[in-house]
């Protein structure tokens, strides 16, 4: 069961990096380029966990400690792309690399679960497209269909990882509740993907 | 089991209010989007329709204007000269026989000299009685009070003018169109609250200067505005600075705005 779970992932999680590909190749246009990595290191942060899933936690949590860290920078990169310019923007990279050290250094450990960083990184985010959704000034954007689904994702994804130390206690729980989280990460590989298609074909 | 199902459907029922409250939001976000839009589009079409009322104003006006210059001309300059010219008519005609018509020729300068003295009454008629009447000061004085009125807190205006200076009509006349200009344009576009005016003479040179707490232009500002723009005001005012050699300075600290205009007056 975790193996087609984790498939479903996996492939959910290629359309959007192959449909990215081919729309670098049709149009010379980068502005996507933060999406598009933050999708690819989702993908390899999920590849790192299934090839490591007989393992103890501790071989991969570091890998998804780094990788959460990128996502905030991606995500907050993306932002200040897509906000007004603001001289005081930059110092929002500060934050995910203060809430790494925190819970690496002093709350807990870089081989132990993530789970600080995590909700940061969700609640951050979904401050920054609400934000964005909001402005005026940037609703009008052409990424805006991006910032609506990655608002939607990391407002839901952040109750999941709320109860992620009894969804990894309880496996009855994790087989309930994981398909539902599944059912939303697919979804928005699906959505994204759908948008970067629909832009290339613009 | 049953404590895990429990917990399960809560995690569910949280995802399930979140994911509502989340799409409600971007939805809210949506029709307040458009809300904001319709109004901005009322407001420029409010815009366009009072635009278009002061344009049909100004324009009724100025045909009010031409009119009535159209018909002092015909009525008084235009049939005196046809007097004047069937005279020199006549005493041509009477040359011809050898006739030396002296006393036409006296009533022909008479009137041209009347026509002339018609065309003054007639020019004098376009500059505002009060200005030739009590002078520019007065006139300045009266017209930022008209003016500012009800539109701004205070208006202070202060001249400090030789006795014996005398200005000639034409300095005048700009002088009091250009200010007139400038705080209407005030008034309408930087909102002040505040507006001093000071008219002195310095090293014969003729200035007066506007401070406003409104906002503010620059030199640059205005030299685009007056470049790009086809507002009459601004044509006027370069026009009229040209008439009289004067220049305009914009300038602004942080909080005060200066307009500043000088003209060397002639001995």
């Amino acid at each position: 069961m975790v193996k087609l779970y984790f498939s479903f992932l996996i492939l959910s999680g290629l359309i959007p990096i192959l449909i990215s590909l081919n729309y670098f190749r049709k149009k010379n246009d980068l502005s996507i380029l933060p999406i598009f990595l933050w999708i690819l290191i989702r993908l390899i942060s999920d590849l790192i966990v299934y090839i490591n899933r007989g393992n103890s936690s501790s071989v991969y949590s570091p890998f998804i400690h780094v990788a959460v860290l990128i996502e905030s920078v991606l995500l907050i990169n993306f932002f200040l792309k897509n906000s007004e310019k603001n001289k005081y923007g930059v110092l929002l990279y500060i934050i995910p690399f203060l809430v790494f050290i925190f819970e690496t250094q002093f709350f807990s450990s870089i081989f132990q679960t993530i789970q600080i960083a995590v909700l940061c990184y969700n609640s951050l985010t979904v401050l920054l497209m609400l934000f964005l959704i909001f402005n005026q000034n940037t609703y009008t954007n052409k990424h805006i269909s991006f910032i609506k689904v990655l608002f939607l994702y990391h407002a839901n994804s952040f109750v999941y990882f709320v109860f992620i130390k009894q969804l990894r206690e309880n496996l009855q729980l994790m087989q309930i509740i994981y398909p539902v989280f599944l059912f939303i990460v697919v979804s928005l590989n699906i959505t994204i993907s759908q948008i970067i298609w629909s832009k290339s074909k613009n | 089991m049953v404590q895990v199902k429990e917990l399960a459907i809560l995690i569910l029922i949280v995802s399930l209010l979140i994911f509502i409250l989340s799409f409600s939001i971007i939805q809210f976000a949506k029709k307040n989007r458009k809300i904001q839009e319709l109004s901005e589009q009322l407001i420029n079409e409010e815009k366009v329709k009072n635009e278009i009322e002061k344009l049909e104003i100004a324009l009724a006006t100025q045909e009010t204007e031409r009119s009535q210059i159209a018909r002092m001309l015909h009525d008084d300059v235009g049939a005196i000269l046809s007097l004047a010219h069937k005279n020199i008519f006549f005493i041509k005609k009477q040359a011809n026989n050898g006739i030396f018509e002296h006393q036409s020729i006296d009533l022909t300068g008479e009137f041209i000299q009347e026509s002339i003295n018609q065309l003054r009454r007639i020019n004098k008629g376009l500059i505002p009685h009060y200005l030739l009447k009590f002078g520019l000061v007065k006139a300045l004085e009266r017209m930022g009070k008209q003016k500012t009125d009800t539109l701004v807190d205070s208006f202070i205006f202060n001249a400090h003018l030789p006795d014996k200076l005398i200005l000639s009509d034409q300095i005048m006349t700009q002088y009091f169109y250009i200010t007139s200009e400038l705080i209407t344009n005030l008034i309408k576009h930087s909102y002040p609250t505040n507006i001093e005016m000071n008219l002195n003479l310095e090293n014969g040179v003729l200035i007066l200067k506007i401070q406003h707490n409104g906002i503010a232009l620059a030199q640059r500002d205005f030299n685009n505005l007056s470049k790009d723009s086809d507002s009459l005001g601004l044509v006027n005012i370069r026009y009229r600075l040209e008439v009289i050699k004067g220049e305009i300075s914009f300038f602004r600290s942080k909080t005060l705005g200066f307009i500043e205009i000088h003209t060397k007056l002639n001995n």
